[in-house]
């Protein structure tokens, strides 16, 4: 149970203060008296009391100057002033010196009295009320911040480990040039890619999209390296060499990721480099834009499609093989470098791929350059793109 | 960027889903309407008292790829319970090229045109045996479609609104 507020009434009128002391008292207050200001002051610099009650006019120190001193040792306390003198002068002296309230003597009905220190305790209350709560409210917000800043300290830690799984920026190896960009919408990717030696002839690489992103996603990329990485230790030990007929690559990755029920899947491209009979054999499942082969003259898209890895149990997957020209370029991207295009319409977008894919010697900061891709806004969806080349 | 909504109707056999707007897995304030797509499908599924589930994308603007998700699950039950694959109306032209991107004519029907003219639609697309059967059961559906499209818009209810009557009904 609350302890009840404590009032001092600093009153000269003996009558006056009395029956104040009386009617407070019997209202539920704790009453403290006092006759003149230099007691007042006294008591109040002993007792501290919620609240004061003072007579303008008093003897010596009046009631002004007991205002004035109360108001600067201690401005959080309610001062409601008293006067005989209806006078508007004095009222807005006492409320300018820091008075909350203004009562004219004589009081015919107690309950002016009473109701007026009701009212400023309750709005002393408020106040007290809403410090407490902005506190808490601070103390929260930095308990919030210091989840999420740990949250974030994890989940950079994994974005580290799932980044070491990508390949050098760029590699070489039997006379193509591979390199990469990535750019992703929140700490981890739901885009992958990889490219790798399969042996003195033949080159792999894949460019993939998990659904969604995020961390859910970003474990997928991790199942499907390792995948892609049992497939090519398959191969080394003379057990299967599925890695190099990407149909089967991607019928493989479908039927694991299928059976896992992640609930998610994805899309990928997958590419067999071959030097010595200059093809190049992919099959792509659902990836989107398609990749774009410049030859040293023209650029054109690479339309071949299959269902996405992941979703349906029963999907097949093609391969396709092309001859390869002396020297081209192989563009491959994710979706997410669609969303960061001005174009309006997905035809104009795609045009305007094709264009900037336009030179044998383009390098992947002019790609990322001409394209805007690291503009400063964070990206919707991850932005991925992988250039292969074999030069002149 | 307008958010997406998804809403249903039903007619005879069928069941409409109607995607208009950005489909994304969250709308603006967060609220996962992928979630409440996938809780709708479940609870229809679990019924399985129509015939075939027709998508309607032709007031959509976008859709991202866990909700294409959702749709390649409708296909898949439909196939597996309703012995045909779902129907897709699709007019968007961005749309149309993200469905052809990963290959839906595959495991969808697919139709480019929003109503059908009198007598029949101008193109049907080729499928396997049994075309002339496939083809009425499209072009009803597709009339069903453009049915409550022009008329009985009030017909669509949004699939929160339908997981809130199914768990005031099990309740």
């Amino acid at each position: 149970m609350d302890t009840p507020s404590r009032i001092l009434s600093i009153e000269d009128e003996d009558l006056v203060r009395q029956s104040m002391v009386a009617r407070l008292g019997m209202h539920g207050y704790e009453m403290i008296e006092a006759c003149d200001g230099r007691e007042g002051l006294e008591i109040f610099r002993r007792e501290k009391p919620d609240l004061v009650l003072c007579d303008l006019g008093l003897p010596e120190v009046d009631g002004f100057e007991v205002l004035e001193v109360i108001s600067r040792i201690s401005p959080d306390t309610p001062v409601i002033v008293v006067s005989g003198t209806a006078d508007l002068g004095d009222a807005m002296e006492a409320v300018k010196l820091g008075a909350c309230d203004f009562i004219a003597k004589p009081i015919f009905d107690m309950a002016v009295v009473t109701h007026a220190v009701d009212k400023a305790l309750e709005r002393v209350r408020l106040i007290r009320e809403n410090q407490e709560y902005r506190q808490h409210l601070e103390r929260t917000n930095k308990r919030l911040k210091e989840s999420i800043r740990l949250l974030e300290e994890d989940e950079t830690a994994a974005r580290h480990i799932q980044f070491q799984l990508l390949p050098e920026p760029h590699a070489r190896w039997n006379g193509f040039e591979f390199s990469h960009f990535l750019r992703t919408s929140t700490l981890l990717s739901g885009d992958f890619l990889d490219y790798f030696q399969i042996d003195d002839k033949r080159v792999g690489f894949y460019i993939a999209d998990v659904s969604g992103h995020g961390v859910s996603s970003a474990f997928v990329t991790v199942v499907l390296k390792s995948l892609m990485n049992h497939l090519l230790d398959e191969f080394r030990h003379s057990r299967s060499d599925a890695i190099l007929h990407p149909n089967q690559v991607l019928q493989f990755v479908n039927e694991d990721i299928v059976h896992r029920d992640f609930n998610k899947y994805l899309t990928m491209f997958y590419t067999v480099l071959d030097e010595e009979q200059r093809t190049m054999t992919f099959s792509n499942g659902g990836q989107f834009p398609p990749p774009i082969l410049f030859d040293g003259k023209n650029s054109r898209f690479i339309s071949d499609r299959n269902l996405p890895v992941g979703l349906f149990a029963e999907a097949e997957f093609e391969s396709c093989t092309l001859d390869l020209p002396d020297s081209f370029v192989l563009a491959l991207s994710s979706d997410g470098v669609l969303e960061v295009l001005a174009q309006e319409h997905m035809k104009d977008k795609e045009s305007f791929l094709l264009e900037k894919v336009h030179s044998l010697d383009i390098t992947i900061e002019q790609l990322v350059d001409v394209l805007g891709l690291e503009a400063s806004e964070a990206p919707i969806d991850d932005i991925t793109l992988l250039l292969a080349k074999k030069g002149n | 960027m307008e958010a997406g909504n998804v809403c249903y109707a039903r007619q005879d056999d069928l069941v409409i889903v109607k995607l208009t707007g950005h489909i994304r897995y969250a709308t603006g304030d967060s609220f996962h309407l992928s979630t409440s797509v996938n809780a709708f499908l479940d609870k229809l599924f679990q019924k399985k008292d129509f015939k075939n589930i027709l998508i309607d994308l032709t007031e959509a603007e976008s859709i991202d790829s866990t909700n294409l998700g959702l749709l390649a699950k409708i296909t898949q039950f439909t196939r597996q319970h309703c012995g045909d694959q779902a129907i897709i109306v699709s007019t968007n032209e961005d749309i149309n090229e993200t469905l052809d991107g990963v290959g839906f004519g595959q495991v969808f029907h697919i139709l480019h045109e929003a109503c059908p003219v009198d007598g029949g639609m101008s193109a049907i697309p080729d499928t396997h045996e049994g075309a002339a059967d496939l083809n009425a059961t499209m072009l009803q559906a597709h009339r069903i479609l453009c049915d409550l499209n022009t008329k009985n818009r009030e017909a669509f209810k949004s699939v929160v609104h339908f997981l809130e009557l199914e768990a005031d009904g099990d309740s």
